[in-house]
């Protein structure tokens, strides 16, 4: 318990500096901080003196820390700023679109884990054998891709040529809402396309991991004891072996992340990613940041969540 | 965060999630350390003291590595070399030639313009490996002195630096390098720039785990013991044995690197044309409608990245195996 | 000059830059090769592929000439149409309007007075009439600085405009001098000075908006509520649904003025370029915009595609910039135009889409003609170097390239063959958004790629080369040419009683121009458009077209 309220108290400088981080970048960018702040609609009422006296009201003269806590301060109130192009709040615009990057993050997640999880145990029980050897190679080509090389392989090959999945969009028009094979046809190639490298990336760490574990301490004792092998395997290699799994869906997430802003481009799949590939092109700098500082806080509470599981499932962590 | 990580392999310092070498892979995962291609017994054996020659021969039977080893160094030879190597000039067109399949006057055909494909390929290496070598020289340089002073150093130091280090690792990297190649415009020295400020976490973590380890070595606390300085210390002890996870962390950074650059060309944000680069060529082959009619226009500039890439982390793991950077369990 | 014309990448659609002028462009010419065997069939739904809205807002007061053509032109109707072009896409010989929210008009005062009587069976789509109320409305709104508006079409000249377009009005403050309400139906419109071939412009946009449901509502919320996206229009279709980054889908509305369109719906999809062209490929979208070349090429060997161009009648070329190059911007001019090889860009890279000429007043009514004297410069780098070597250009110099956008096969092969006379270039590139900055408010450039404006009369064409006539003061003269010969001419010419006479000066004009060239005017470019051949009825075979596509007598031929 105090481990987890360790954790919990510890999120809070993280988040400071997640800003601190994101607030740098506000700054770095060309631009006026003010049309960043307002709403646009509101600014163009306005004359110059009044955007002046606004200005100073808003705290755009202090020197740069007194504005990064006033900024700070808008965005603890959920106050992100507005849009340069469609002038809404950036939160709002950002919550609008978690659900299409979650619906194919989180499925590209599943299936890489599972599948890689699966075949890297395989792999590992087998080692140096046929499949071992192919499965290896097999990884290194998945991360040595460029993962939009797969899905334009796939537009191509599954899409244009077998015509057996939908080239892009979300949804045939009118089809409908809620999960239907609509939805899930349209989401097969985007989901590939991004587990792909995942896939790869788990395999190789569970069979690292499952070569650990079969060779660490308390398996050797275990075995010198004279368990079956089959219990070794499911009450000490495995279990060990699966722990350092979280820190992997970890260590993932940035980077489904940043493959989202390209798979989403390509298959037009309206999601953060696609929002946040316009908001680079259009030079919409709130948008970009405002995307940037939520993405970051996602990953931030999902290491939060990969930490408490480990507390949990791994005792020994607890020790401090 | 990092605190899990020396409970898990707390004897040795080493960590299980945080040592892993972070790869940058755009969309793609980072690639993880652990076991792989040569699962060579001896290379199990604690091997921190010599790195030298013993290190070279384990390298040198790890056959994949070698490999790439030696394709990454025909890369450079070719990056150096293109305006010898190339048959043509890269930036030469042809209307009259537009997209020419493979013949005897153009190896691997050319473009929408009538360019030589294979002299532009040539010319793409200098992209491919500038931006590989550079920007992991910038990032292994910012890691090194992050990561060495937080083990060094300890304490409070090391607290915050970690902890910085954590923070920056929740921002997907593919992401702020978008942003800040978009503010500062594109061209090959700024996305060698901002790559390397964003690549070196991961790195800074293997070498913090790498330096705690040595620092509790019987020969760096022999040398303590005898009065030798900090700074003598982690020039003639400490920094020479980093060697190894440096090496390990900057040849799978290349590969990061380049796919980065693919990356960002890809979007639209990668080097200015008509300097010829792979990503640049992939994505103007991009076209669903021309996939089969003009193949050789995206498989050369596709196979050679994924070559670049693969072999630099075939050598990644080579070297890993060779320094045994994370000694996996025993 | 509001987009650079390039042929279409993923980037550019994605902003929806190529896709400008979608809609008025969308009326094909006779490049089909097949003509429809049967009668219409009533039913179905056409989709079509294009570049995303740059805003998510469905308006003809902001949205026109963003690319966003094709999905307003369905749903709202202007007072009337110019027919632009004829057959083989030329301008037609005698002057014709194709009357849509106006039933007909009566000319007062030459050129500048007109009544116009409106029709009494057109209707908004949630049922009420269409009234004179409407288009006070609507001009008001596309005029008043104080609603935001964007339109590219203006109701130029109109009397009490430019007081509503520098000071404003507020919300419920609807007047315009110029526009006089007889009765419901009947309008009296009056200019502020005579304005020749004035309806023949298809930059003259006159669109009625529906004042019941926008007239009263309060300035921030005209383009973030449901009628910003799903509006109430008066065309042939009715909006449904607007799903941002996906689609926009319409249907049928049963009381259009000329009758029940055959489809039941259409959708617009929302995509980039190559994912658009796959989906075409996949019979997934029925038609989309490729740009001419090898994927046109392609896609048109597929037999169920079948493809059509429309040229347009932009003149297309470079700025040179004359305040950062006075001494030579001139003659860089001229040999940009002896350096590029048009002829064999246009066989090899545009599928013979594009006209060639350097005459940039050409699709001018009365002006189609080269002057009398008029030089056409034709490919010749030896010339080229000469023209440079006269004006003592350092072929050291490097000159800065503003590319708006991204890059392409084309200009990178129009770089090479600057190079190869001694032009020196080196792109600097920028997102489509901050082209008004960098190219219109801050002439930030050396050289550019752009085009001049499809428009029929004088005072809009004359943004482009009038002196001090910069954005600010509502021109494009981003060259900052300043030639006091040609503004008297111009200025002769737009004094001028009838449009012939004004044309006399629009030559003499021209001829000057030839000799100190403000842009090196190349072609016309073309759209190309690819279509399944399922669709039938307006695409892709009728030719003589109004500026209006005809959506409600598109209909799908079920195989």
């Amino acid at each position: 318990m105090r481990y987890i309220i360790k954790r919990l108290v510890m999120v809070f400088p993280m988040l400071i500096g997640i800003t601190i981080v994101s607030y740098t970048m506000l700054n770095l960018a060309p631009g006026d901080p003010m049309t960043a702040m307002m709403n646009p609609e509101d600014m163009a009422m306005l004359s110059d003196a009044q955007i002046e006296a606004e200005r100073d009201r808003l705290g755009l003269n202090d020197p740069i820390i007194l504005r990064y806590f006033s900024w700070l301060r808008e965005v603890a109130q959920g106050n992100l700023g507005y849009s340069y192009k469609t002038g809404r709040p950036v939160l709002e615009m950002v919550i609008e679109r978690i659900p299409a990057t979650i619906a194919i993050a989180a499925t590209a997640e599943i299936i890489a884990a599972t599948v890689g999880i699966t075949v890297g145990i395989y792999s590992a029980l087998r080692q140096y054998s046929f499949f071992d050897n192919l499965f290896t190679i097999f990884s290194f080509f998945a991360v040595s891709v460029p993962n939009f090389f797969f899905a334009l392989m796939g537009i191509f090959i599954f899409a244009v040529q077998l015509q057996w999945l939908p080239v892009f969009g979300m949804r045939t028009p009118g089809s409908g809402s809620g999960l239907t094979w609509d939805l899930i046809s349209h989401m097969v190639l985007p989901v590939t396309a991004l587990a792909l490298p995942h896939i790869a990336s788990y395999m190789r760490y569970a069979r690292g991991a499952v070569l650990d574990a079969k060779s660490a301490d308390h398996v050797r004792t275990a075995r010198a004891k004279g368990l079956a092998e089959k219990k070794v395997f499911s009450g000490h290699v495995l279990r060990n072996a699966m722990i350092p799994m979280i820190t992997i869906f970890t260590l993932s997430l940035p980077g489904l992340i940043g493959g989202s802003f390209v798979i989403e481009s390509i298959f037009s799949w309206p999601g953060i990613g696609l929002m946040g590939f316009e908001a680079l092109q259009n030079r919409d700098y709130p948008l970009q940041l405002g995307v940037t500082l939520i993405l970051a806080t996602l990953v931030l509470l999902a290491n939060l969540l990969s930490d408490i599981l480990y507390g949990i499932v791994d005792p020994r962590i607890r020790y401090d | 965060m990092t605190d899990r990580t020396s409970s898990i392999n707390n004897d040795d310092g080493t960590v299980v999630g945080g040592s892993q070498p972070i790869v940058p892979v755009p969309g793609g995962a980072p690639l993880p350390t652990g076991p792989t291609l040569g699962d060579y017994s001896e290379a199990k054996s604690s091997a921190i003291h010599s790195p030298g020659s013993r290190t070279w021969r384990r390298f040198r039977r790890h056959k994949l590595a070698m490999a790439g080893a030696i394709v990454i160094l025909l890369l450079v030879l070719t990056a150096i070399l293109a305006p010898i190597i190339a048959p043509y000039d890269p930036n030469a067109i042809n209307l009259m030639a537009i997209n020419q399949p493979p013949s005897s006057d153009h190896w691997f055909g050319t473009d929408a313009v009538g360019r030589d494909t294979l002299s532009r390929a040539i010319f793409g290496a200098r992209v491919s490996m500038t931006v590989g070598f550079f920007a992991v020289a910038i990032y292994l340089s910012i890691a090194f002195v992050l990561g060495a002073t937080a083990a060094y150093v300890g304490g409070k130091v090391d607290t915050i630096i970690m902890r910085f280090t954590d923070i920056i690792m929740c921002f997907p990297t593919f992401v702020l390098t978008l942003i800040l190649v978009g503010f500062l415009g594109p061209s090959i020295w700024n996305i060698v720039f901002v790559i390397g400020i964003f690549g070196w976490p991961g790195a800074a973590r293997m070498i913090r785990s790498q330096v705690l380890t040595l620092r509790n070595q019987e020969y760096v606390q022999a040398a303590q013991s005898i009065g030798a300085g900090r700074w003598y210390i982690l020039t003639k002890h400490i920094a020479p044995n980093t060697l190894g996870v440096m090496t390990v962390a900057g040849s799978l950074g290349i590969a990061g690197a380049i796919l980065q650059e693919a990356g960002l060309s890809f979007l639209g944000l990668g080097v200015v044309a008509p300097t010829p680069s792979w990503g640049v060529m992939l994505n103007d082959a991009r076209d669903p409608a021309l996939l089969a009619t003009f193949p050789w226009l995206w498989l050369v500039p596709g196979i050679l990245i994924s070559l670049a890439v693969i072999s630099s982390n075939f050598i990644g793991d080579g070297l890993r195996d060779a320094y045994d950077v994370k000694g996996h369990g025993d | 000059m509001s987009y650079t014309q390039i042929p279409i990448t993923r980037r550019s659609i994605l902003k929806g830059t190529v896709g400008t002028a979608a809609a008025w462009s969308i009326m094909p010419t006779l490049q089909a090769a097949y003509a429809a065997q049967d009668s219409p069939v009533e039913g179905g739904r056409f989709t079509f592929g294009n570049g995303k809205p740059a805003e998510p807002i469905i308006n003809p007061n902001s949205t026109i000439g963003t690319g966003q053509n094709v999905l307003i032109e369905p749903l709202f109707l202007r007072l009337v149409y110019p027919k632009l072009w004829t057959e083989g896409m030329n301008p037609p010989d005698e002057f014709e309007l194709e009357y849509a929210v106006a039933e007909s008009m009566i000319e007062i005062e030459t050129d500048r007075v007109w009544e116009i009587k409106l029709r009494e069976n057109v209707f908004w789509h949630d049922g009420e009439q269409v009234t004179a109320d409407d288009l006070i409305f609507g001009v008001w709104w596309s005029l008043n600085s104080k609603m935001g508006s964007f339109s590219e079409t203006p109701a130029l000249n109109i009397l009490g405009g430019q007081k509503l377009i520098d000071e404003g009005a507020e919300v419920g403050d609807i007047a315009v001098e110029g526009l006089t309400k007889i009765d419901d139906f009947n309008v009296r419109l009056e200019l502020t000075v005579p304005t020749a071939n004035y309806w023949k412009s298809w930059y003259v946009g006159y669109w009625p908006m529906p004042v019941h449901i926008f007239g009263g509502m309060p300035f921030d919320q005209l383009y973030t509520g449901e009628h910003a996206t799903v509006p109430v229009g008066n065309g042939p279709f009715k909006a449904v649904a607007f799903v941002e980054d996906q689609y926009m889908e319409f249907e049928a509305f049963d009381d259009f003025y000329l009758g029940r369109p055959l489809l039941d719906s259409m959708v617009v999809r929302f995509g980039d370029g190559p994912t658009l062209t796959a989906a075409l490929e996949a019979q997934e979208i029925d038609g989309m915009n490729v740009g001419g070349g090898a994927t046109f090429d392609r896609l048109t060997t597929l037999d169920y595609l079948v493809g059509n161009i429309v040229t347009t009648p932009h003149p297309n070329g470079f700025v040179t910039n004359f305040e950062r190059l006075p001494d030579h911007a001139a003659a860089i001019n001229k040999a940009i135009q002896h350096a590029i090889d048009v002829d064999t860009i246009n066989t090899q890279l545009f599928s013979n889409t594009l006209t060639p000429g350097q005459n940039f007043l050409g699709h001018m009514p009365g002006m189609e003609e080269n002057p009398e004297g008029w030089v056409e410069r034709e490919y010749n780098p030896d010339k080229a170097r000469e023209v440079l070597q006269e004006a003592g250009w350092d072929a050291n110099r490097t000159l800065e390239w503003l590319i708006i956008g991204t890059t392409s096969p084309l200009t990178d092969a129009i770089m090479a063959m600057l190079a190869a006379v001694g032009l020196k270039a080196e792109y600097r590139v920028v997102d489509t958004n901050a082209a008004t900055d960098e190219l219109y408010r801050e002439t930030n450039f050396d050289i550019v790629m752009t085009n001049f404006g499809p428009y029929d009369f004088m005072e809009p064409n004359w943004k482009y080369f009038k002196t001090d006539w910069t954005f600010n003061n509502g021109g494009f003269n981003t060259a900052h040419y300043a030639n006091a010969d040609v503004d008297a001419l111009i200025q002769s010419g737009l004094d001028a009683g009838s449009a012939e006479e004004a044309n006399e000066f629009y030559k003499q004009a021209l001829l000057l121009m030839n000799d100190n060239p403000p842009h090196a005017t190349l072609y016309r470019g073309a759209w190309a458009y690819v279509w399944n051949t399922r669709v039938q009825g307006a695409w892709p075979y009728q030719y003589r077209q109004p500026v209006r596509p005809p959506f409600e007598r598109v209909w799908i031929q079920e195989s």
